[in-house]
């Protein structure tokens, strides 16, 4: 079944970047997406396919607002060479390109190891970490355990790609007044009262992987994702920009200060070892951090996007 | 040679997007081919070890049959890290064409010599 | 029991497979998305029936009921959405507009 998925997966990924218009490029995105989702659920990764689902999604909200903006700003471009050109001038622009992908190619299936994967650490981690970490799910455990150092620096990375987008939106006042709202369409009211009923139920459904990302498929990432995009329908609902800027920041600074602290406590100082019994107490408050971390991080990002670059 | 035929998939579509990349004409397909580009990673990382009847290692009883979960664990963080490098991305994309009211490599080139 | 499911699930797949067949017969915009509608509601809708038929009163089954539920609200809001975008996209992204350096000379901008 996952070689019938996978013909699929690399045909979507081949026509988008081939693709000659943007409105297609997008939606074979958005297959590719999907399609590698479910491959990773048949790989056995529920967790990856989770985040991969929430972040596709939002990554196709980010590129819609910003090729609708990029439309409206781009002007110059070459026209197409006359057709007896087109052929030479593919012949040269392709061989080089080949050439040093197929040299890639070769020395990368020359250097690739042979043999099976060692399943030294899995077996390790596998057998061990329910008692020295806690939790059932071995995932979570082992990005809030073994290698909680990855997640703090992720969490580092987010925060400054988040600074890099608000640092690069062509203002830098935190603010927008209402003029600069006057023409973008209305949700009209079919839209507000459905979404009005689904609202509720994303909230519960992202507040459910959080704090269950210890026993269950979920975690952090995942539910921060999905109350993320409880606030991009309150912003289909209101149709307003309210959000200030910067405490929304101040607060995603602080969020991250205290998943260092935490982490720094409970990891560093030996205090696992210690209290036995605050482990679970302490997965679950780690979790919730790393989503209230990541979805500060996508509201300022979809907002930004959304006031400054959408019209 | 003992590879997986989820791996040389992977392996494949990473080179097909690296050359995607290589005769991009301008930004916004550079941005598609390095999406592609680490989400093929992502499924070379997973399909480590990959055999059939495999599960999903939640819960303490699923013994020989679980998957690898310290790829699982760092593939999530690269999921995350990819669309913050994409938001990255699309603002520069915004930034560029406001600038130069062009995204083509060779128009950008040719203006930048002018200067 | 499980026939029955079975039969449910095969008229919900043959709906689908209409609704696919439909998709390459249409050429314009508005029969497409009554083919898309037809697809999501009454196709995945009896799809999901079947299974529950099959499964019988389980938790299993009661999920399958909420995803149903989630179905039925989400499907007519994404079909209008769709319809009023189409409507409403005399501005904004449209088919005619190509990628940086396609562009045949009179096509987008």
């Amino acid at each position: 079944m996952i070689y019938v998925l996978l013909v699929f997966w690399v045909t979507s990924a081949i026509l988008a970047i081939q693709a000659r218009k943007l409105v297609r490029l997008i939606v074979y995105l958005a297959i590719f997406s999907t399609i590698s989702a479910i491959c990773f659920f048949v790989l056995g990764a529920p967790d990856v396919a989770m985040a991969e689902v929430a972040v596709s999604s939002f990554s196709t909200v980010f590129m819609i607002v910003c090729f609708e903006k990029y439309f409206t700003l781009v002007t110059e471009v070459t026209p197409d060479p006359p057709k007896e050109k087109i052929f030479l001038m593919r012949f040269r622009k392709l061989v080089l390109p080949i050439a040093f992908t197929g040299l890639l190619a070769v020395l990368f299936v020359y250097f690739i190891p042979e043999g099976a994967a060692s399943t030294y650490l899995r077996d390790l981690y596998l057998s061990r970490f329910m008692f020295e970490v806690g939790g059932e799910n071995a995932v979570t455990s082992i990005y809030l355990g073994y290698r909680v150092y990855d997640t703090l620096f992720e969490a580092l990375m987010l925060l400054i790609s988040v600074v890099g987008v608000a640092h690069m939106s062509w203002r830098n006042e935190s603010e927008i007044t209402d003029e600069q709202f006057a023409g973008v369409t209305k949700s009209d009211a079919v839209d507000v009262y459905t979404i009005r009923i689904i609202c509720p139920a994303m909230l519960i459904f992202g507040v459910y992987l959080i704090l269950n990302g210890h026993i269950s498929p979920g975690g952090g990432f995942q539910g921060g994702v999905a109350v993320a995009s409880f606030f991009i329908c309150r912003y289909l609902i209101h149709n307003v920009y309210d959000v200030r800027f910067g405490k929304i920041m101040i607060f995603e600074k602080m969020t991250f200060a205290a998943i260092v602290v935490l982490a720094a406590v409970f990891i560093f100082f030996g205090f696992y070892v210690q209290f036995p019994q605050f482990r679970t107490a302490y997965m679950i408050l780690m979790n919730l951090l790393i989503a209230m971390k990541v979805s500060f991080g996508f509201i300022i990002i979809f907002y930004r996007y959304i006031a400054f670059e959408r019209r | 040679m003992n590879y997986e035929i989820v791996e040389i998939f992977a392996v494949v579509l990473f080179f097909v997007s690296l050359f995607g990349l290589i005769t991009s004409k301008g930004v916004i397909k550079g941005i598609v081919s390095i999406i592609i580009m680490e989400i093929s990673v992502v499924m070379f990382f997973l399909s480590l070890g990959f055999r059939s009847g495999i599960l999903p290692p939640i819960g303490g009883d699923v013994g020989q049959n679980a998957a690898d979960p310290l790829p699982q664990a760092l593939m999530i963080t690269a999921i995350i890290i990819g669309v913050a490098v994409t938001a990255v991305n699309m603002t520069m994309l915004i930034a560029l064409s406001r600038q130069f009211k062009t995204t083509e490599w060779d128009l950008l080139k040719k203006m930048k010599m002018d200067e | 029991m499980e026939l029955i499911g079975n039969i449910v699930t095969i008229i919900g797949l043959a709906v689908m497979l209409t609704g696919v067949v439909g998709l390459y017969k249409f050429k314009d915009f508005y029969l497409r998305l009554l083919v898309l509608a037809k697809i999501d509601t009454v196709g995945a809708i009896t799809f999901m029936i079947g299974i529950i038929i099959r499964h019988g009163f389980s938790s299993f089954s009661l999920k399958v009921l909420l995803i149903m539920v989630l179905f039925i609200i989400l499907n007519p809001l994404t079909a209008h959405i769709l319809a009023r975008a189409a409507y409403q996209s005399i501005e904004g992204i449209t088919e005619e507009q190509y990628i940086e350096g396609y562009d045949d000379g009179h096509g987008g901008k």
